[in-house]
């Protein structure tokens, strides 16, 4: 397997708040939860995105602010919160998307009033009657509330310049992810996941290092199995490599830690101005499982990731408590069966996989060989 | 209560006219807290799935139900209403009643929960049926121009929705008329509730649980207001004779969240054996907002996405701290429902606040509202009562002097 060797550099990865201040100094750090915030703004407005997730937090017992039924990602964000590991956010961007989120947003200004909190009013129905006008002005809200907390005027030059670095982003990120069977799934994970923490500006640096190491290796064609990995956000990568070391091949997702968060462009030849094009891109965008699209339903989304990317099956990986991704599930496993293609579920609280994940893994793998 | 023969006759009446042959109106599945109003305008029959699950839990039918869709797949970490829902499609035979009749639509809100967007999906792929997800984004802060701009947008493209599905044009005047019946019972509604600001009040939280099923089911119609004018006769008559709704009212008690359907006379008869009486709640509650005057799309919108779940957390603490006062309460319990993220997740900071602004002391179950499977009887018996000594202790009873001058 090609290496390009970023797991040593990328090991804050696994505790990625601790020193953050330190590992990017001088730069503003804002928090944000959900791939649908539009990064450009908040990069226009001199902020420096961190995406709050699950990495190297094994809070499974902290519920002392959100009930043991509640997603792991939401328990263990609030618990870092509350032992000051987020001081260094200026401020946090909460995404309309789900039930938890939608809590969580308004748990964190009572569970401490001293970091901001900005709504991205994002809709559920994304191609609902006047969804266009009320997401542009979503977009506008949010500027103009970035403009007050940072003191900086955006100008559309601005916005444009920001757009081109993290437009140059996705082309970077659908380079590498078309050499995925090389490069592998664990990498290119810790890969993706590292931009979604670190300024935009030395990923791309990071993305050009790992493109032109992969040139240079030798390309490795994978034989096993080809499998989709389907779900929402993905807090580890050790399920990927787990995968790998079993002998099959990850070949597609729709993770928004992963394909997902970078799919999309935005189009700025057709539309008016930089927030109007990444008000397109929002609308447009193959949807998150809470948010709601005709003709994207559960199982047209599945059957079209399986066949686009040609997988022989799917791993399902669950967030124990993700009500959309335990709806979604019905659905596209009865799609998954008629169209005959095998299928695992993972489920996950931590992020990390156990023993379970490895004997579902094996068999779906041995029924694929 | 004289009224509960009403009540019953009402249910029975409209679980039996839905099966009823409609002469061509088409049969909805509505969600609680979508603007019925319209539906009646246009002639729909709306059906309430929640409501079904409701039943279904107070009858002890929801688990056998809810395991019908889990072996299906759906986690029996999704709300049971939902569950219930689904396995009275999948088994209709092993349902209450047969399960619903089949709908032609379906229209579902999202501003009580996005649970009802996911559960309404797979509901439309099983039967085939046009989905309408009216999308009234949440309140954190304030209802903004555009919010209310984009709902109005979506009420006109949900008439347009109607009108091709029903093919009839959506009436004016028959909308005007919904909309009178439902402001005419959500004021006796609000009525009766301020009626047990009295000392001691007239009814339990129980019997507001088991009477809202009129405002939810039938609101907008003239059968609703009738009932509710007759039941606000009788708690009012309940208040001028001093008749308490349990035998010795000691302690007033404030409840938070949707009922536990499958224990709900156990527990609150165990907590009136203790004096306690809830004379108040924030769920029965939640349909008490009139739809203003003006232009009436653009009040729906207003009054829809300003319901109760709709709103921030520290907006539902400030109504349960403006409730612990208007009615004199001692004490809240809180269920942590774990069907019911919006409802559950936070109520640990609403009740630091509300105790830190009111004094008074909070419990918080865990169980659920259909699924009697997650409700472990004995440890919270033994919770309720070390609440109770807390409220004893605390001298947090009701005073007999103030029972006198309140009454």
């Amino acid at each position: 397997m090609a290496k390009v060797g970023m797991q040593d550099s990328l090991r804050w990865l696994d505790d990625p708040y601790a020193d953050w201040p330190e590992r990017f100094p001088g730069r503003k750090a804002i928090g944000y939860f959900c791939s649908y915030v539009p990064l450009e703004i908040l990069h226009a407005a001199g902020l420096t995105p961190v995406r709050i997730l699950q990495l190297g937090s094994t809070a499974a017992a902290a519920h002392a602010h959100f009930p043991a039924f509640s997603c792991a990602m939401a328990r263990t964000a609030l618990e870092r919160l509350v032992s000051s590991q987020l001081g260094f956010l200026n401020a946090v961007v909460f995404a309309h998307t789900c039930d938890t989120m939608q809590c969580l947003a308004d748990a964190w200004r009572m569970v401490d009033s001293s970091q901001r909190v900005l709504h991205f009013s994002l809709p559920t129905t994304l191609d609902a009657a006047g969804s266009v006008e009320y997401v542009l002005n979503a977009h506008h809200q949010l500027l103009g509330e970035l403009e007050l907390l940072s003191g900086v005027r955006v100008s559309e030059e601005a916005l444009l310049a920001s757009i081109a670095l993290y437009e140059e982003r996705r082309r970077l990120l659908a380079e590498l992810y078309r050499a995925r069977e090389s490069l592998g799934a664990g990498e290119l994970w810790r890969i993706t996941v590292a931009g979604l923490l670190m300024p935009v500006e030395e990923h791309l640096t990071l993305l050009g290092r790992a493109i032109s190491s992969l040139s240079d290796a030798p390309a490795r064609f994978g034989t096993g199995p080809r499998l989709a990995v389907a779900g929402t956000a993905l807090h580890d990568g050790s399920l990927l490599e787990l995968i790998e070391e079993l002998g099959g091949q990850v070949v597609a997702d729709n993770l928004c830690t992963g394909e997902r968060a970078f799919q999309g462009q935005v189009d700025l030849q057709h539309h008016s101005d930089a927030l109007a094009a990444l008000t397109a891109r929002a609308l447009e965008r193959p949807i998150c499982p809470a948010k709601h699209k005709v003709g994207q339903e559960a199982a047209a989304r599945i059957l079209e990731l399986v066949r686009s990317s040609r997988a022989d099956g799917v791993v399902f990986v669950q967030p124990k408590y993700c009500d959309p991704c335990a709806f979604d599930y019905v659905p596209q496993r009865k799609a998954l069966e008629e169209a005959g293609i095998p299928h695992v579920v993972v489920e996950t609280e931590t992020g990390a996989c156990g023993a379970q994940a490895r004997t579902r893994l094996q068999a779906l793998l041995e029924m694929l060989s | 209560m004289r009224s509960a023969k009403e009540l019953q006759r009402l249910m029975q009446w409209h679980y039996a006219s839905i099966r009823l042959p409609r002469l061509g109106r088409p049969l909805a599945w509505v969600t609680s807290g979508a603007p019925v109003e319209l539906l009646r305008a246009a002639g729909v029959v709306a059906v309430y799935p929640e409501n079904y699950g409701a039943l279904c839990g107070a009858q002890h039918q929801a688990v056998a139900l809810c395991q019908k869709a889990e072996s299906e797949g759906y986690s029996p970490d999704l709300c049971s209403y939902a569950r219930t829902s689904l396995g009275s499609v999948i088994a209709p035979e092993s349902a209450p009643l047969g399960g619903l009749p089949r709908p032609d639509l379906l229209i579902a809100c999202n501003n009580i929960c996005s649970t009802v967007v996911k559960w309404y999906e797979t509901l439309s792929d099983r039967f085939q049926v046009p989905l309408f997800v009216l999308d009234l984004p949440f309140i954190h802060d304030r209802l903004t121009p555009a919010m209310t701009a984009y709902a109005v947008t979506q009420l006109r493209d949900l008439v347009t929705f109607l009108e091709r599905e029903c093919r009839r044009k959506v009436s004016g005047a028959k909308l005007g008329e919904a909309v009178r019946q439902a402001n005419e019972t959500v004021r006796l509604w609000t009525e009766i509730h301020e009626l047990c600001q009295a000392h001691p009040s007239p009814l339990n939280v129980p019997d507001l649980f088991v009477n809202m099923a009129p405002i939810v089911v039938l609101r907008g119609t003239a059968s609703a207001t009738r009932f509710y004018r007759h039941l606000r006769d009788e708690v009012a008559e309940r208040v001028r004779e001093g008749v308490g709704a349990i035998a010795e009212e000691r302690y007033r008690l404030l409840w938070d969240n949707i009922a536990i359907w499958h224990h709900l006379y156990r527990l609150f008869n165990y907590f009136a054996e203790q004096g306690a009486c809830f004379v108040v709640d924030t769920y029965t509650t939640a349909w008490s907002a009139e739809i203003p005057r003006g232009d009436l799309l653009e009040s729906l919108a207003e009054a829809y996405a300003g319901v109760y779940l709709n709103r921030s957390l520290e907006f539902r603490a400030r109504r349960m701290i403006d409730m612990i006062q208007a009615y004199d309460v001692s004490g809240f319990v809180m269920h942590g429902n774990r069907s019911c993220k919006p409802y559950s997740l936070g109520q640990v900071e609403t009740r630091r606040l509300v105790t830190e602004m009111t004094g008074a002391p909070g419990l918080l179950i865990e169980a659920d509202m259909c699924d009697s499977r997650a409700f472990a009887p004995e440890p919270i018996r033994t919770r309720i009562q070390a609440f109770i000594e807390t409220l004893e202790s605390s001298g947090r009873e009701m005073r007999g002097e103030a029972q006198g001058e309140r009454r």
